[in-house]
């Protein structure tokens, strides 16, 4: 009953009504809503680590190891980051509904794998190490904040706009372009760090199991392009002082690469991490 | 103090300045010593030390590691002209693209990103220093005021007991305070998260570390694959010792799904076994610097183990024997006259008229076929190849029997990864050098708040003014926080 796939299929639906129940909260501005909102996401949450769990009892091992589990663990953290936000400050609970729509994308994407990628198959040898576990976990940790970025980079491109033709608009109740800003900088500052991590543990578990820690296959490199985007927007914004559209749209740019990196890659380049 | 004043009302150029005053200020002193600088060499030196040029470079790199991407790396010409045709491979191989991450392009850039970070951090470490160990207690209220952030309070007092409160809040925040009492006033410094300004040195430092590790990866490292046989010890030339498999074996799943592969290692060292190990996939084995890694594992069909034969005698048609022959060993058939090797085999038989050489067409089974020398009588009497597929389809005429070629078997090798690489030690040290500096430049933020205590005709005043070099949003809530404990 509890399996990971009826999880899976609550946690869908549950950030779906969420995500659209912020949407309506923007625009009808009644608080209940809102608390209605952030009390799905809660719950999405929470059935999202259930799911997490379920999936390891059934499998007996960490639920990192094929592209629909790692989508679970990707909503799951890019809900975390927000629930992170919204408890430190509180007043933002509207960027749920960007944040919150991210995550339930994710999900959906992973909703529509065939099933062949989705069961749970036996881990091949070069997959059994723990190596592999903290190297999925921090590159994921890399990719949601890279996604919330992503996300609020969106936004402050309308927001921007919003606020040069002044008068009332949708986006009135987000706060301040300048704020979308600064914030966007927090998660991608986050990002970073986690995912040059995942890429240094990845290069060690590529030691330990082929005798290389660097051999240009395709998701390496393309993981290399993304720490080069990512590395020209913080010299641009801390040198150069770049801000607003420019940085915008390089969190914008940096999270395409990413989703090239983990599904274009996959799908459209052969290489070693044709499996995951 | 330098840093101060009006450029600090604006918050792009506190991160502008904050972060390269020693950039600004390097150029500016370079042209005032003019003379002895020639134009060239100091527009020379600017490029070189110019982020606008590391944002350049990590573009470009980008670009060339996509390209790399897209067109698959170290075919042949061949497979190239007939995937892009003659026109394109022409420019593909002019740019090297056929081997994007070695060829001179891709090094010069990575040299270049070198130098710069080289000329860019030498130049930065003094001022990063100066930002760092910073104290400066010797200010006016009005600089205070020039801050972005700052206030004033009215505070209940005197002056010592104004002080003793800012002490009491600040250093609960565990922020660290420089105190200089003047005849008319107080001022206070109080600075926490210093060390977040030695992040970034680090993180730079330690991609050189990582570029000089790689560097001595490819010139001095080797690495090589190498099919190792059971019993078969394999000689290392690097390390001056041999290394024998003992055993290979298979791990299977329930589904008989491969579950994991070992091979039982010894090391012999000047003729005596020194150390053994059974190493799996992600378990290596390590000697002399010398690693050995379970790649992977397959069936030599180069050489074969064993190789059955059936003899029928010619004239009554009966088996005479089912030999089970030892490659390439001379074995006799018992109750005969005959000695037979089995010497050379092919999967794929083929025959070049031309130079009347025997040789596989491909790796596949299509026509196996073994030669067999026949020893009858005590003499060789033919050579002939026998085919699998086709039994008796050449009797042989000198001979008494007929030989078909009943099967074969391969050996199975553990496919060893070989390799001995100084340079990786000093990458993982890079590495780690590059996490701490990461982690410590993006959570660890320099806060400094000036603070100046004066006497009011009514009561005292407290000037407080600060700044931060990352998290301004962070900063103007404990800023905020900080106002109300008054
Ligand atoms: C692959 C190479 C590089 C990496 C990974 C890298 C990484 C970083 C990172 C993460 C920051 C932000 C640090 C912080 O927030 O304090 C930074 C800042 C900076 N980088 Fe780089 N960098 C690289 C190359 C360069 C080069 C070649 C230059 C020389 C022009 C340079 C100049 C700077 C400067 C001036 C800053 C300002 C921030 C500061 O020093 O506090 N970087 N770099």
């Amino acid at each position: 009953m509890f399996n990971s796939y009826f999880l899976f299929d609550i946690i869908f639906w549950v950030y779906l009504i969420a995500a659209c129940c912020y949407i309506f909260y923007l625009s009808i501005r009644k608080e209940i809503v809102g608390h209605l909102a952030f009390a799905l996401t809660v719950i999405g949450w929470l059935g999202n680590t259930a799911a997490l769990a379920a999936r390891t009892m059934e499998t007996g091992r960490a639920p990192y190891a094929n592209l629909y589990e790692t989508m679970i663990l990707l909503s799951w953290l890019i809900v975390m980051c927000y629930l992170v936000i919204e408890i430190k400050y509180l007043r933002l609970r509207v960027l749920g509904a960007i944040i919150v729509s991210i995550a339930f994308l994710a999900i959906g994407a992973a909703a529509m794998l065939p099933y062949r990628y989705q069961v749970a198959e036996p881990l091949i040898p070069a997959l059994q190490s723990n190596w592999l576990i903290l190297h999925v976990i921090t590159t994921f940790v890399g990719y949601a904040g890279f996604a919330v970025a992503f996300g609020l980079g969106i936004l402050y491109l309308f927001k921007e706009r919003a606020e040069r033709k002044k008068g009332f608009s949708f986006f009135d109740r987000f706060p301040s372009a300048e704020l979308l800003d600064d914030l966007g900088y927090r998660f991608i500052a986050l990002g970073f760090p986690f995912v040059t991590l995942g890429i240094i543990l990845g290069a060690i578990w590529a030691n330990y199991a082929w005798g290389g820690y660097w051999s240009w296959d395709p998701k390496e490199t393309w993981s290399l392009i993304v720490w080069f985007i990512y590395a020209g927007y913080f010299h641009g914004r801390l040198v150069r002082g770049w801000r607003g559209r420019k940085t915008a749209y390089f969190s914008i740019i940096g999270f395409l690469a990413v989703i090239f990196l983990y599904w274009g890659v996959s799908f459209v380049l052969p290489g070693l991490h044709a499996y995951a | 103090m330098h840093l101060c004043g009006e450029l600090l009302q604006n918050p792009a150029l506190i991160g502008f300045l904050d972060n390269i005053p020693g950039m600004v200020y390097a150029i500016k002193l370079h042209r005032k010593k003019g003379g002895k600088v020639t134009i060239s060499v100091q527009k020379i030196y600017n490029f070189l030390c110019s982020v606008k040029l590391a944002v350049t470079l990590f573009f470009l790199l980008a670009i060339g590691s996509i390209a790399g991407t897209l067109i698959e790396q170290g075919l042949p010409p061949e497979e190239y002209i007939k995937e892009y045709g003659e026109r394109w491979y022409y420019w593909i191989s002019l740019l090297r693209l056929t081997d994007v991450y070695h060829n001179w392009w891709f090094s010069l850039l990575l040299a270049l990103l070198a130098i710069n970070l080289a000329v860019c951090l030498s130049k930065r470490l003094p001022y990063i220093w100066r930002a760092y160990s910073a104290v400066d207690c010797d200010f006016t209220h009005n600089l205070v005021e020039n801050f972005k952030h700052h206030t004033v309070i009215q505070f209940q007092g005197n002056i010592e007991e104004a002080k003793r409160k800012v002490e009491d809040i600040l250093k609960g925040r565990k922020y660290k305070l420089w105190f200089e009492n003047n005849p008319q006033n107080i001022s206070i410094l109080a600075a926490k998260g210093a060390i977040g300004r030695l992040g970034s040195p680090i993180s730079h430092i330690s991609i050189f570390l990582i570029l000089i590790g790689a560097v001595l990866s490819s010139a001095v490292g080797f690495r090589s694959f190498y099919p190792f046989f059971e019993g078969e010890p394999v000689y290392i030339q690097e390390g001056n010792f041999s290394v024998v498999m003992d055993k290979f074996w298979i791990d299977y799943y329930e589904n008989g799904g491969i579950k994991d592969y070992f091979s039982n290692l010894s090391v012999i060292d000047n003729g005596k076994m020194v150390t053994t190990k059974t190493i799996q996939v992600n378990d290596p084995l390590q000697y002399k610097g010398v690693w050995f890694y379970q790649s992977s594992y397959g069936t030599a069909w180069d050489r074969l183990d064993k190789v059955y034969i059936r003899i029928t005698d010619k004239k009554s048609g009966k088996v005479v024997a089912d030999e089970t022959l030892d490659f390439r060993k001379e074995k006799g058939v018992a109750g005969t006259d005959l000695r037979l090797t089995a010497s050379n085999f092919v999967s794929h038989f083929a025959f070049d008229s031309q130079t009347k050489q025997i040789f596989a067409k491909s790796a596949e089974h299509e026509n196996p076929a073994v030669q067999l020398e026949i020893n009858e009588g005590g003499k060789l009497i033919a050579t002939p190849w026998i085919f699998y597929k086709y039994p008796n389809m050449f009797p042989i005429e000198k001979s008494k029997y007929n030989f078909v070629l009943a099967g074969y078997t391969a050996p199975q090798y553990s496919g060893l990864q070989i390799a001995k690489d100084p340079g990786v030690n000093l990458v993982w040290a890079g590495s780690i050098l590059l996490m701490v500096g990461l982690f410590v430049s993006f959570f660890i933020f320099h806060r400094r708040f000036w603070i100046k205590i004066e006497p009011s005709e009514k009561n005292t005043l407290i000037y407080i003014g600060g700044i931060t070099n990352k998290d301004h949003f962070g900063f103007e809530k404990e800023m905020d926080g900080i106002i109300k404990s008054f």
